[in-house]
């Protein structure tokens, strides 16, 4: 298989964070190693606790504090290694490089600042100087993110804007440096579908103009299907299936994916019942045995429930993978 | 449909006047729902569809009659709900109830879960505790949970599990009406499905009504029967679900529904890009309240003259000029 993709500009390998609370330790993130190129959207998918924040907080090196820790693995960045930079390196990295847009505009905006302010304070940290005043390339991030009138809306505090509109601000604040990858932690989870649907297209139009690379986490498979070229399923903090969305959607290769799928109900008028996964995820603090999918997945056998699968190969073309015994058998 | 329905909404509003600001007496009016007109029929789930702001919690909660109308009235079996008093009050209670997205953020965290399903039975004052005991294990158990649970709190489930206790307490009292506002938005993909199809069961098996709130649009095209979608506090096209997904009549649906996202890769979706936003409904637009961003305008027409709901030839009620 090919582990290292050399045209990878970020490319992340054994990546483990070890989380530490009362109830004891787990790793949220196992294991993972993926690589997304420039141009390129990855999507992260997985349901809630599977591990996908950690990931993007350990990209960042914003891990919480005293609760979380790498344990192990390399994450390069254009063949530089993020992990063993100083704080005051990797202050330089974030903004800059790699970025990041989180679910909440609320909690990333400061209610007391006014936007341009806000955008400012992002554009000074990095961005050097250039010809234009401050104020000149604040309204042209503004502008880059279709916002109508920036020359007014500089002045605009967030409560005076729509949750579309701060969204799209927090968005004109991770790409004001033109970094070469954005993290997007489901932006759009609260959004309508109309504005859900405007920022998904001016994601795009940003990243066939700058080339940026995508790494979008999201619960929704339709969001996947039409804005991902890769995906990364998560579960349980494993990456349980990877490889191109066409793919993935055509013929899943890991039993979780496959229920996810078709438990989604069609938008094109669906009746019959939708298929359902029995049960829940295993706690964090759960000790997993075999494969952490086995108790709810219809295909396990006795080797699942006693032997975590390996990841392997689903197909001949090596870049789709799947950590699932079944396919072991193929 | 020759039987009555089981709630009428005739030229529904609610105006909300606020302050024009801390400077002045001036008042604004927001007209968050005006004039409505639908019918929900026994069995039946109608959904609100449309951006927020619409005005789709507000008519909720004139139908739940936790706020009063400014003009108009709803009619649950016959009655002007808001006419209602005492005895006949605390029997609506019981008849129409609501499960929300996060039906426990106002809920004491050291409420058991027996006391929390009970909550609508309470209002029923000649039930004695052992019948109130077999009605909470009867509707547990309708939502795949045994009664060992109705002794625990709420810390001791899972987001998918606390929303089977709310459908438990929302149908412990076997209520005719149920308002189901964004009732599956908070849960993991996996854990929908079972929801969803939960719900279906029951209006199956009891025969309950749904008025459903959500604002996936695939959802919502799988549990209900008739759509109503709004705009600017005001219903703009409501038809048969299928029939206004496939044909959306009115320039709005379209472009709401040429927005969600189709399901599987590859499949061709010709977007209708709405321009701007949607403007205040503190100064709504003339004419049709729609017409500055639609791809579809007449002309003068649209900016002058409030269209009003009709029945179009598709079979659909629309508020447009074009039909
Ligand atoms: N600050 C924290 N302290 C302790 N545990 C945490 C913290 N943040 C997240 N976790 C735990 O780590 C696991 C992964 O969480 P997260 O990455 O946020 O999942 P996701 O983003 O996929 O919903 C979960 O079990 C979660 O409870
Ligand atoms: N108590 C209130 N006072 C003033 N305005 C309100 C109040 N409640 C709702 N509104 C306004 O009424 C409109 C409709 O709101 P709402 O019914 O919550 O819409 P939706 O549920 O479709 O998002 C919005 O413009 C909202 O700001
Ligand atoms: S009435 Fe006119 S402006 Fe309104 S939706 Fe129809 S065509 Fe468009
Ligand atoms: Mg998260
Ligand atoms: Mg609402």
């Amino acid at each position: 298989m090919n582990t290292s993709q050399t045209d990878a500009l970020l490319d992340v390998r054994n990546l483990k964070v070890e989380v530490t609370t009362k109830a004891g330790s787990f790793f949220p993130v196992n294991d993972h190693s993926f690589s997304v190129k420039s141009g390129e959207t990855l999507g992260i998918v997985g349901e809630s606790g599977s591990g996908k924040s950690m990931t993007a907080m350990s990209l960042m090196r914003l891990l919480p504090k005293h609760a979380a820790k790498i344990r192990g693995g390399s994450v390069k960045l254009d063949g530089r290694e993020l992990l063993t930079l100083s704080e005051k390196e990797m202050r330089k990295v974030r903004g800059a490089d790699i970025s990041m847009i989180l679910q909440d505009p609320q909690t990333s905006l400061n209610p007391a600042f006014t936007v341009g302010d806000q955008i400012k304070e992002a554009l000074k940290l990095h961005a050097p100087g250039g010809r234009k005043t401050l104020r000149e390339r604040t309204i042209d991030a503004l502008r880059r993110v279709k916002v109508a009138a920036p020359e007014h809306r500089v002045n605009s505090y967030p409560g005076e804007m729509s949750g579309g509109m701060r969204q799209r601000v927090v968005g004109a604040i991770a790409i004001s440096c033109r970094p070469k990858v954005i993290i997007a932690d489901e932006p759009t989870t609260s959004l309508d579908v109309t504005v859900q649907a405007q920022y998904l297209r001016l994601l795009k139009e940003l990243q066939d103009e700058t080339g940026m690379a995508i790494l979008f986490i999201t619960h929704d498979f339709g969001i996947v299907a039409n804005l991902c070229h890769r995906v990364i399923v998560m579960y349980a903090g494993r990456i349980v299936e990877s490889g191109p969305v066409a793919k993935i959607f055509a013929k899943p290769a890991h039993p979780y994916t496959e229920a996810l799928i078709s438990a989604v109900p069609s938008l094109h008028g669906q009746k019959e019942r939708l298929t359902t996964i029995p049960g829940q995820p295993p706690a964090p603090t759960d000790i997993v045995v075999g494969c952490p999918f086995a108790p709810r997945c219809q295909y396990a056998d006795a080797r699942c429930h006693s032997e975590a699968p390996p990841t392997v190969a689903a197909d001949q073309s090596g870049d789709h993978t799947t950590s699932c015994w079944r396919a072991v058998e193929a | 449909m020759t039987e009555t329905p089981i709630l009428e909404a005739r030229n529904l509003s609610k105006h909300f006047t606020i302050s024009a600001g801390v400077m002045t007496k001036r008042t604004h009016v927001v007209r968050a729902v005006d004039g409505l007109n639908f019918d929900i029929a026994k069995g039946e789930t109608l959904a609100l569809v449309g951006e927020s702001g619409c005005g789709k919690t507000t008519t909720t909660r004139l139908l739940l009659r936790l706020q009063d109308p400014t003009h108009g009235s709803v009619r649950f079996a016959g009655e002007d709900v808001h006419a209602l008093k005492g005895a006949a009050l605390r029997k609506y209670r019981s008849r129409v109830q609501a499960v929300f997205q996060d039906p426990w953020s106002s809920i004491n965290p050291r409420v058991r879960i027996r006391d929390f399903v009970a909550e609508p039975l309470v209002v029923n004052e000649n039930l004695t505790s052992g019948e109130v005991d077999r009605r909470v294990h009867e509707a547990l158990d309708a939502v795949g949970l045994g009664p060992a649970h109705a002794s625990k709190f709420p810390h001791e489930f899972s987001g998918g599990q606390r929303q089977r206790i709310a459908i438990a307490s929302a149908m412990v009292s076997r209520p005719e009406l149920v308002v189901l506002d964004e009732p599956v938005s908070g849960l993991d993909v996996s854990i929908r499905s079972q929801i969803i199809n939960l719900l279906k069961d029951m209006q199956a098996e009891y025969g309950v009504s749904f008025l459903l709130v959500a604002h996936d649009l695939a959802t919502t095209r799988y549990l209900a029967d008739r759509v109503a979608v709004m705009y600017l506090g005001s219903i703009v096209e409501m038809g048969k679900t299928d029939d206004v997904f496939d044909r959306p009549s009115h320039p709005y649906t379209e472009a709401l529904i040429s927005a969600a996202l189709p399901s599987t890769p590859g499949m061709k979706r010709n977007e209708i890009v709405l321009g701007g936003e949607v403007p205040s409904p503190l100064s709504p637009p003339s004419g049709c309240t729609f017409h500055p961003r639609c791809h579809r305008i007449i002309g003068d027409v649209c900016v002058s003259k409030t269209p009003v709901l009709s029945p179009d030839p598709a079979g659909h009620c629309v508020g447009c000029h074009l039909y």
